[in-house]
Parts: C-alpha cells; sequence; structure tokens
C-alpha cells in the first residue's frame, strides 16, 4: 500500500472534534481515536518511507516505516486505548485533549525519518505533557509543572543545537545512527545524546521525572509513565545502539531508581523511581547494541508500558478513592477494594519478573544479551537491580499500600472503595496484556525489530528467576520480623516523624538528586527570581547592595542611619521608572560609542 | 524616461511614488473629513494604507518579475535628482512594513476611541499616516539625504503619536525620545553630510560607485562611525534602548503595536542598507571591523534584551525589551554577513513585526477591555479572553522558536548562518535566549491559564459587555497569529525572496 | 507481619523444592564460573536484597537522603 495514514497525525487531527462532542458520542468518540490509529499502524507497510516533504529545501520524513516504528506505534496506540478507557470518567476536554496530543505526538516522533521532524513532536511532547501535570492540582502541581516545562525546553535546545551543528556541516537531516566522528563531530553527537538523555530520565538529568510525575493528574499519570521515557529509547535506539557510555549509564539508572524506591513514602513517587530504574534496563540494553539487546530493550519498552501503566493506574484508583498518595497513611484497604489489589499485584509480578508474567520474559532478554556479551559486572548489576524491583513494588509498595495493618489509615480505610468500573476495565486489559506476553512471547516477539526465536521459559532460567523471587521475599520476610511489629521498612520513618514532631517524612533527596535538585533550584528559581528583582530597577538594587555591603563594615556609630536607609530603599523598591530616565547617561553612552567606533576603526 | 505628463500618471512606472504620497494625502485630509464624522478618520486611513498595501504588493512583484524598478522624482535623472529604487530588498520590506500597517490600522478603530481624546482623534489620524508615509518612504527612497528627511518625518509624527497617550508619563516619554531621537538624527545627518562632503552626491547608487575609491579617507570612515551610532540610537541597540521601553509603555496601544512593528525594523533595514548599498560588503567586512563589534554589540543586546524582559511587571514593558533582544538577532545576522545568516536577518524583520506586532495588538485589546498592563493582574484572563489569549500563546510560542512557527525560521537560518560561517560559539546566545524568552512568556501564559483569577479581573466584571474583546480586534489578532503559523508552515515564499534579498545585498 | 506456621512451612517447603529443582536444571548457556553453582541465585537474591535495604537505610539516614515532607516549603 502506497497510501499511508499517520497514527500519530491521526490523533493529533483527531483532537479538534472533542470539544464539540457530548455525553457518550465523545466517550466513544474518543475510544476510536487510538483504535483507528492501531488500524493505520496495522496497515502500515514495513520499509516503506512515506509522507515526505520539502520544507525551505530541507527534506522532512513524516514516515519512517519499519518494524521497530511499528513495535513502538502498536504499543503506544494500544496504551492510549487504555489511558483512554482509564480517563472515561473524567468530564476534561483540556486533559484528554492534551493525552491525546501527547500520544499523537509520540507517535510522531516515533515515525520521523529525520531531526526536524522529530524536534517538532518532541516539543509538542513537551508542551502536551506539562499540561498534564498543570491538571493534577495538588498543591505542587503548578511549578512542578512548570520546571518539568522549562528542563524540558532547555533540553530540546540541547537537541536543537546537535542538530542545527550536525545540519551545518552536512546538510542532512538524516536521522539514523550518530557517531562522534561523523558530521558535526562530538559535539553534536554529545548535544543530540544529551537531548536524548534528559528525556529518557538518565540520572543526573533525572530530576524532572520524580519531580513532575508524581504531581501529574490521576489520568494522566497514565500516559506520562508510557511516553516520553519510551519514546526517548526509541530515538536512543535509531541514533545510539552500542554506546558503550549507555551501558553505565544505563546500570547507574537501574540502582539509582530501586535505592530510593525503597526508602520513599509517596507511592507514585515511589513508582517515579522505577520508571527511571526499569528504563536504565532498556539504555543498557541500548548500549550492549546487539541485535538481541535491542530487541530485549524494545521488549522491555513494551512489557514496561503495560505493566508500569498498570501500577501507575492502581496507584492512581487508590489515590482517586483515598484521597492521599503517602504510604505511611494507607495500609489495610485491601478488604474495601479486593479487585484492584488483583489487578495490581499481575503488575507488581510482572514487573518483578515472575514465570509467566511479561515482566520475566523482556528482563530475560536483556539479562541474556548481556550474559552472551561475557559482560559479567553488567549481568550481575542488572540481576541486583531485578533483586530490588521486587522487594520494593512486589512487596514492599504492595504491603505498605495494601496490607500492612496500620493505625494511621482511618481517613483511608473510611474513604476506600472500588474505583469506577471504566478504571478496573483499563486495569484488566492491561493485565491481560502483561500475562498474554508472559504466557505466549510470541506475541511480544512479532512486534520486535529483529526476527527471534528466543525461548525464557528454560528450566534453569526459571529455576533461577524463582530462587531469586524467593529468597527476597525470604530477606524481606526477616528484616520484618527483627524489627517490632509496626515497624516495617517505612516504619523507620515513623521513628523519625514521631522524633522530629508529627510530620511525614517523604522527601528524598540523594547526593545526586540533590545536585540535580541544586541545580533545579539554582537554575530555576534562585539566579531568574535575583535576576528579576534586579532588574526591576538595576540601580535601585545596586544602591541598596552597596548599603548593605557598608552595613557590613561600618562602625556601630553609622549603623542605625544605614538600617534605617536600607529599610526605605527596600519599602520603595523598585520603585517609579520615571524617575530614572536618564537621558543624559544614554549621551554618555552614545558618546562612549562613537568614540569607540573610531578608535577602532582607525587603530 | 522621457519627459512629459504620460510618464507621471503611468500606472506601473508610478507606483513607487504613490505609495508614498497616498498616506501623505490621506495624512493631510485626515483632520478635514474627519469633521464630517469622527470614524470618517478611521475609514480613510484604512483605506489609504489598504491601497499603499496593494500598491507595494504589486511593486514587490513587478521586481520579482522584472528587477529592480526605479522612479525619479520629478523626472530629474538622478544623480542631481531624487530617485526612489524598489529592488528586492526594500520591496520586500516594503511589503510587510504595508501589510502590517494596514492590519493594525484596521485593528485600532476600538482601541483609538477609547483611548484618544475625540477631538484628537482628526490629528491622531493624521500623525499616523504621517508616520506610516515617513517609514515607507525610508525604506523606498534611493537617496539618502531624502532618507534622513524621512527619518525625521517619522520621528516627528512619533513624538505626537507617543504624547497622545493616556498616561502623563506619555508626555515625559515623547520627550524622551524626542531628544534622543534628534541626537540620533543629528549624527545621522552628519555623517550624510560628510559623505557628501567627501564624494559630492547624495545618492545611494552613485555613493555606493563612488565611495571604494577613498574608503582609506578618514572623512569617510568617520562619516561611517557618524551614521553608525545615529542609527544604533535609532533601532535603540543596546545600550542605547533606554528611549525604548517608556516609548512602547505609555504610547497608546495601537502606537506601541505599530511603532514595534514597523519602526526599529525599518531602522535595521536603513543600517543593513547602509552597511551593504550605500557603503559595499567589502568595506564592512575588511576596511572598518564593524561587524566583529556589530556581533559582539548584538549578542549583548540580545542576552540583556532578554535578561531585562525576565525582571518585568509591566507586559507592554516586557514585551518592549523584548523587542530590543530580537533587533540584536536582526543586526547579528547582518554582521555574520554569510547569505544564509543575512536570510535569517532579513526574514526576521518580517517575523518579527509579525509576532510583536500581534503581541502588542493582544495587549491593546486586553487593554481595552480590562485596563490590565500588570502581569499579575492578568489572572484567569485566558477564561474570559479566549482567542485573545490564545492568539498570545501562538505569539509566545512564535518568540521561543518552536518548531513549524515563524520564530523558528528565523532562529534556524541564524543558527546554521552561524555555524556555516564558523561562528559556532553564537548557537549557545541564540539558545539561551530562546529559553529566557521561554521563561518571561511563560510567567504570563501561567498567569492567564493556571492561575486562579486575579481580584482585580473580578471587579472589572460587567454584565453589559461580553468578555472577550470586540470582533474587529480580535480577527485581526487572530490574522496575525494565523499567519505567525502559516509563515512557519508554508515558509518557502518569504524564504525565497530574504534569499535572494540577502544576496543582492553581499552583491552577489 | 505474623505469618502462620502453616504459610511458613509451606513457604520453606517450596524454596527447597525450588532449590532441589535448580540442582537438577540443566543449565543452556554457562559462561561465568557461577551459571554452575546450584541455588547460586538464591544466596544471590538474600544477600542482595540485604544489601540494597543497608545501602538505601545508610543514604537515607546517614547521608540525609531523606528530609521532613516541607523540606521544599
Amino acid at each position: 500500500m502506497t497510501e499511508w495514514a499517520h497514527p500519530g497525525v491521526i490523533m493529533l487531527v483527531g483532537t479538534i472534534l472533542i470539544p464539540f462532542l457530548k455525553g457518550g458520542v465523545k466517550k466513544s468518540y474518543m475510544l476510536l481515536i487510538p483504535l483507528v490509529a492501531l488500524a493505520a499502524t496495522y496497515y502500515s507497510t514495513p520499509g516503506t518511507t512515506v509522507w515526505v516533504y520539502d520544507y525551505m529545501g530541507l527534506k522532512l520524513v513524516f514516515g519512517r516505516i519499519d518494524a521497530l516504528s511499528i513495535g513502538f506505534s502498536y504499543a503506544f496506540c494500544i496504551m492510549t486505548f487504555i489511558g483512554g478507557v482509564y480517563s472515561l470518567h473524567l468530564d476534561d476536554d483540556r486533559q484528554h485533549i492534551a493525552g491525546l496530543l501527547y500520544a499523537g505526538s509520540s507517535l510522531g516522533a516515533v515515525f520521523a525519518g529525520d531531526l526536524l521532524t522529530l524536534f517538532l513532536f518532541w516539543e509538542i511532547m513537551a508542551f502536551s505533557s506539562a499540561y498534564l501535570i498543570f491538571a493534577g492540582k495538588f498543591k505542587n502541581s503548578t511549578k512542578a509543572g512548570t520546571r518539568y516545562l522549562l528542563v524540558h525546553i532547555a533540553g530540546g535546545l540541547f537537541l536543537l543545537a546537535g542538530i542545527l551543528m550536525y545540519y551545518a556541516e552536512s546538510h542532512s537531516l538524516a536521522f539514523n545512527g550518530f557517531t562522534p566522528d561523523g558530521p558535526g563531530g562530538a559535539t553534536a553527537f554529545y548535544l543530540i545524546l544529551i537531548g536524548f538523555l534528559l528525556n529518557a530520565a538518565v540520572p543526573p538529568l533525572s530530576a524532572w521525572l520524580s519531580d513532575a510525575y508524581p504531581e501529574g493528574s490521576i489520568t494522566g499519570s497514565v500516559f506520562l509513565a508510557t511516553f516520553t521515557t519510551k519514546t526517548a529509547i526509541y530515538v536512543l535506539i535509531r541514533g545510539f545502539s552500542g554506546a558503550e557510555i549507555l551501558i553505565v549509564l544505563g546500570i547507574i539508572m537501574t540502582l539509582y531508581g530501586i535505592l530510593y524506591t525503597i526508602i520513599e513514602n509517596d507511592c507514585r513517587r515511589l513508582l517515579s523511581y522505577h520508571i527511571i530504574s526499569q528504563v536504565g534496563y532498556m539504555v543498557a540494553a541500548v548500549g550492549i547494541g546487539t541485535e538481541f539487546a535491542i530487541n530485549g530493550s524494545a521488549a522491555h519498552a513494551f512489557t514496561n508500558i503495560f505493566f508500569k501503566g498498570l501500577l501507575f493506574m492502581g496507584a492512581g484508583a487508590v489515590i482517586y478513592v483515598t484521597g492521599t498518595r503517602k504510604l505511611t497513611e494507607l495500609g489495610g484497604i485491601y478488604k474495601k477494594m479486593p479487585k484492584t489489589v488483583v489487578l495490581f499485584m499481575v503488575g507488581a509480578f510482572a514487573i518483578s519478573g515472575f514465570p509467566l508474567f511479561s515482566g520475566f520474559v523482556s528482563k530475560a532478554m536483556i539479562i541474556g544479551a548481556a550474559h552472551y556479551e561475557h559482560m559479567a559486572w553488567t549481568t550481575m548489576l542488572l540481576s541486583l537491580t531485578a533483586v530490588g524491583t521486587f522487594l520494593s513494588v512486589g512487596l514492599k509498595l504492595a504491603y505498605h499500600l495494601f496490607f500492612r495493618p496500620n493505625e494511621h489509615n482511618e481517613l483511608a480505610m473510611h474513604k476506600a472503595k472500588e474505583p469506577p468500573t471504566n478504571m478496573l476495565v483499563a486495569m484488566a486489559m492491561a493485565a491481560v496484556i502483561c500475562i498474554l506476553f508472559g504466557v505466549y512471547p510470541k506475541a511480544l516477539f512479532s512486534m520486535l525489530p529483529f526476527p527471534t526465536d528466543y525461548n525464557p521459559y528454560t528450566m534453569d532460567h526459571v529455576t533461577a528467576s524463582l530462587l531469586m523471587l524467593g529468597f527476597t521475599a525470604l530477606a524481606f520476610y526477616i528484616v520484618l520480623g527483627k524489627l517490632n511489629p509496626h515497624k516495617t521498612l517505612s516504619i523507620d520513618t515513623d521513628w523519625f516523624y514521631r522524633k522530629t514532631g508529627g510530620m511525614f517524612i517523604y522527601f528524598i533527596n540523594s547526593p545526586l538528586l540533590k545536585i540535580g535538585d541544586l541545580i533545579a533550584g539554582v537554575v530555576f528559581t534562585a539566579v531568574p527570581n535575583g535576576l528579576i528583582y534586579f532588574m526591576r530597577n538595576p540601580l535601585g538594587a545596586f544602591k541598596i547592595g552597596a548599603d548593605t555591603f557598608s552595613l557590613a563594615i561600618s562602625g556601630s556609630d553609622r549603623r542605625v542611619k544605614l538600617r534605617s536607609r536600607i529599610k526605605r530603599e527596600k519599602a520603595i523598591y523598585p520603585g517609579d521608572n520615571i524617575k530614572h530616565w536618564p537621558i543624559g547617561s544614554t549621551v554618555v553612552w552614545v558618546a562612549v560609542f562613537l568614540l569607540a567606533c573610531l578608535l577602532i576603526y582607525f587603530v | 524616461m522621457s519627459f512629459g505628463p504620460t510618464t507621471f500618471i503611468s500606472a506601473a512606472g508610478s507606483t513607487p511614488v504613490l505609495v508614498i504620497v497616498i498616506p501623505l494625502l490621506a495624512a493631510m485630509l485626515a483632520p478635514i473629513v474627519s469633521r464630517i464624522h469622527r470614524s470618517v478618520g478611521w475609514y480613510l486611513a484604512t483605506t489609504a494604507t489598504f491601497i499603499a498595501f496593494l500598491l507595494s504588493l504589486s511593486l514587490l512583484y513587478t521586481v520579482i518579475d522584472g528587477g529592480t524598478v526605479s522612479y525619479r522624482m520629478g523626472s530629474w535623472a538622478p544623480p542631481m535628482g531624487i530617485e526612489y529604487v524598489v529592488s528586492y530588498f526594500n520591496g520586500f520590506v516594503l511589503a510587510v512594513i504595508a501589510f502590517i500597517s494596514f492590519i493594525i490600522t484596521l485593528y485600532g478603530k476600538k482601541s483609538v476611541e477609547q483611548e484618544i481624546p475625540e477631538q484628537k482623534i482628526p490629528f491622531f489620524y493624521s500623525a499616523y499616516l504621517l508616520f506610516i508615509a515617513g517609514i515607507m518612504g525610508i525604506v523606498i527612497t534611493g537617496d539618502i539625504f531624502n532618507l534622513y528627511v524621512f527619518v525625521e518625518i517619522t520621528a516627528l509624527s512619533g513624538y505626537a503619536l507617543i504624547a497622545m497617550g493616556k498616561d502623563r508619563k506619555a508626555l515625559m516619554a515623547s520627550y524622551n525620545y524626542l531628544i534622543l531621537g534628534t541626537i540620533g538624527a543629528t549624527f545621522l545627518v552628519l555623517g550624510i553630510g560628510y559623505l557628501y562632503i567627501a564624494t559630492g552626491t547624495l545618492n545611494m547608487n552613485d555613493l555606493m560607485q563612488r565611495l571604494p575609491e577613498i574608503y582609506d579617507s578618514t572623512t569617510v570612515i568617520t562619516a561611517f562611525a557618524f551614521i553608525m551610532v545615529g542609527l544604533c540610537l535609532k533601532l535603540a541597540l543596546f545600550p542605547l534602548h533606554i528611549w525604548l521601553p517608556n516609548v512602547y509603555t505609555y504610547s497608546p496601544s495601537i502606537v506601541s503595536a505599530l511603532m514595534a512593528a514597523t519602526s526599529t525594523k525599518v531602522m535595521a533595514f536603513v543600517l543593513l542598507r547602509i552597511m551593504f548599498t550605500v557603503f559595499t560588503p567589502e568595506f564592512v567586512l575588511e576596511v572598518v571591523p564593524v561587524t566583529k563589534i556589530l556581533i559582539v554589540m548584538s549578542c549583548v543586546a540580545i542576552i540583556m534584551g532578554s535578561l531585562i524582559a525576565l525582571g518585568q511587571t509591566n507586559i507592554k514593558r516586557m514585551l518592549a525589551y523584548s523587542s530590543i533582544g530580537q533587533i540584536g538577532y536582526i543586526t547579528l545576522g547582518a554582521a555574520i554577513a554569510t547569505e544564509t545568516a543575512m536570510t535569517g536577518s532579513l526574514i526576521h524583520i518580517l517575523n518579527h513585526a509579525l509576532m510583536k506586532g500581534m503581541l502588542f495588538m493582544v495587549v491593546g485589546a486586553v487593554v481595552y477591555k480590562t485596563g490590565i498592563v500588570n502581569i499579575k493582574d492578568m489572572e484567569g484572563l485566558g477564561k474570559r479572553m479566549p482567542w485573545t489569549m490564545a492568539a498570545f500563546t501562538i505569539g509566545a510560542m512564535s518568540m521561543i522558536g518552536f518548531p513549524f512557527t515563524v520564530g523558528f525560521i528565523s532562529k534556524w537560518y541564524l543558527a546554521t548562518g552561524a555555524i556555516g560561517a564558523g561562528m559556532w560559539y553564537l548557537v549557545p546566545v541564540l539558545l539561551v535566549s530562546s529559553i529566557m524568552t521561554a521563561f518571561y512568556f511563560w510567567r504570563v501564559v501561567e498567569s492567564v491559564y493556571f492561575k486562579g483569577r486575579s481580584a482585580r479581573i473580578d471587579t472589572l466584571k460587567s454584565p453589559h459587555h461580553s468578555d472577550e474583546a470586540p470582533f474587529g480586534m480580535v480577527v485581526t489578532t487572530l490574522f496575525l497569529a494565523g499567519l505567525c503559523i502559516y509563515f512557519g508552515l508554508w515558509a518557502s515564499g518569504p524564504v525565497e525572496v530574504a534569499k535572494n534579498a540577502a544576496a543582492f545585498l553581499l552583491g552577489s | 507481619m505474623k505469618l502462620s506456621r502453616k504459610v511458613k512451612t509451606i513457604f520453606f517447603i517450596i524454596l527447597g523444592l525450588i532449590v532441589i529443582a535448580d540442582y537438577f536444571a540443566p543449565r543452556g548457556y554457562p559462561i561465568f564460573p557461577w551459571d554452575t553453582i546450584p541455588a547460586f541465585w538464591g544466596a544471590f537474591a538474600f544477600v542482595g536484597c540485604l544489601l540494597l535495604i543497608g545501602i538505601s537505610k545508610f543514604l537515607g539516614y546517614k547521608l540525609k537522603v531523606m528530609k521532613k515532607e516541607d523540606f521544599y516549603d
């Protein structure tokens, strides 16, 4: 077929009608869009390049169709549908539109065959996803959303700078593998890589994810957990497969994420760290770069989309009904929402890599790829992360969210009930896919870029996995048992908050994250605010500064006078602009300018 | 060209002068016909600018088809007589200016009625049309002294327009501008005088022929320095920008929009014109290191303009400082002086005129409806004036350089031009200013869409008026917003013209 | 969490069965020396789990990673 409908464009254009429809028609229409996109994906011919346009002499390719892009398109379309079902109860056009724009632009990025098209969709993703965070309407949503948006604009500019360097040298926008000695040299290579890694949330560029995702709207988080990082993996596969630095970065990511999940109290923040950790697997696999590893990376992206989506939906359901997202205020609610618990546990088993669940297959492929390449450390550390994943999601999170007896959970217990049916249906669909991929891995393999006849269900592999899961559970139980009955892993935090006066502790700030936060704080708050203050009236600000300085160095007799003067100056700051319209200073500048020109011209 | 009345009347031949004469005549008529009814002035202005726009378009097409058009004033042959020349380069700028003036006039009816005292409206339109005639004259003239005359016409009518602002501070702003503008004009005329002394001609083409022999003469170099400084003051290149923020802030909304869209752009155009068509690329690149100085100055302007814009609480002032930064883009492209960068610079004249004109129109609509100019007070405006604010958002995106908006095209050409010229270190300047632009526009967008209503907005709620601005304002604003996207998506047309103009300027 | 004796017994029996099964499982593609050690991954998981908890607690308390909720306010 030469004619092709772009699944991403279907979603982007499809949003136009949403505000004009009502009731059931609107709901069915919103579910229809991802299905149409799915059909369009189905009717795509692999190996073709379509929708090629000329833009100011640049060749733009909107449709690079091959096995890799089709696989991601399937996963994205299905997840958009599930996310649509999950948010069906919601009456907020703007969120629906933002969600579809976000999904559509991710698909656009997936099918983009050149760097400029990629950049276009990259930016739409940033803006539309930022809206989903604003729509969270939690206390910090707006601020977190602003930080998120600015970080992504900055990341986009790194990408753009790289693209510009690349284009200026090669006069081509072709988006294929990059090498440090390709067009634009190492500068372009690393600039583009940084742009991609920021979206993949590689520490220390990951602070935006754990900062913003927990603040997103309940339904929006499902989309957030799906698209940005997975699109980043897709472009990494396209552009940087085999770049060895990615192995190291990937391993750091997996462990970094896991360590945070163990001490995290906010359930969605915990899951956000899991995104970082799981994406680490994929980044490492891209770094390994063999066909099998790339398959593993894509496979893990696909399975991850569904189990992470399922976990976010489950956590979202709990937040939706109870109104809290802190583990210290939850627990014991399994009796009130058993269906949610069962579905959530499917996701937890899948992410932990239980045999017969999807995570088992895809994780085995990545660790197997490292194994085949004789990478001992990589194999070991990725396995360690697998242990940590089961520990923190399968055991810790599930236990604290649903099972733990907790005297601080009255409010949650009181409010807890099953979420609306559409939420349960959406979760059930994701759960079915998690199990399907586990039981019938061929379904998953058919979406991968390279054909494979891998069999994850060899006996030694199954027993090894079961051993890991079993002994992790054992260790968890022992640590649990050694503490007093209430003191579970997070009970230590209880001790902490009792000591310090009743506040819950949930914020975590590691050396790495600290740097990230520091950068974010300085770059996005301190510097601009300082500059904003200063620029309101540079002269006045300078005067205040000078007076403060002389206050610090002067004797006591002048202090009173200086203090009152500073106070007065601060009170009138920034003051009236009309008072300091310096014609005189401009004239001086003109004179200086002329003199400088003449001097330079003649000397 | 033969002498005789036929030549003068022949439509195609006299289009260059008609472009100026029609607004000029309308300016004279405006105070008279406005006695019939107060809105007649507006109809007159709209018609005049519309005709000027059509004429400029036809000129542009003539130029594209048949090359440079020349018109001899009073049929006196140059270099003695004054010559009007329309080439690729100024034909493009002329069409842009005429178009924007027309749209802003169309937009301004209600705004003028509200902001200008009724008895002053006739004179307002008179000064307004004079201003437009002046800027078009600057663009079209081929005579350097005539250029100075038009600069003064523009400036003088500009002082009057600014002083009509509602705020008393408008008088002060106008007075400041008067003094600084006069200083700038004085430098300009001094420089022109030196050139005349050195060469004995005022015709630009003639100057271009005669100057190269005496490039090393002190007089010529001094003349160039004077002209540069005068123009930099006029186009508000940082740190000679001090008159601009107050002018944009306190003048009537429509005047802010018109000036932001046209006046500094035209001055930047004059700078390019004098640098490359009175003097030659060899002169500015090799004889005196003016492009190097200009690159540094432009970078400082880009960064400082954006930086100061961050600190503003008044939206008009924020846009004004943003303009100061954007002027830097135009001069930067000119200073890099490669064809790609120059294309970026020229296309940015169009693009920035579109964006900034439109943004000031949005602010004008907000002022018309609510009187709000403080960013903090704009909270919740997104719900009250959805269309106007949608236009603002598009303008903001475009300013940031979102792909496939006009702002992106300019930046793309400037950046690739800079890298192509081996000045890759300019790319961070462009990108850093983009993120600062994102930052200060974001503050407005956040306030408009993501905050609750401000107390100020709630007190303004009136049951008799719809919340959105009047139809005429919204439609024209949205039209420009649409163009910001249209020329971003289908950029080839303007880019092609700008490319040819750049090639023309660089003499290749 | 108190688990009944029965649950515990069943859990340990299952663990034992897995260990035995692992002892007999043919190794498909052994590369590293530990690939052939029976129940290696069990020990690995047990130690690794305790290690991870230890490190994260160390990060949380000793390196002051964990802060009060209103840390940023």
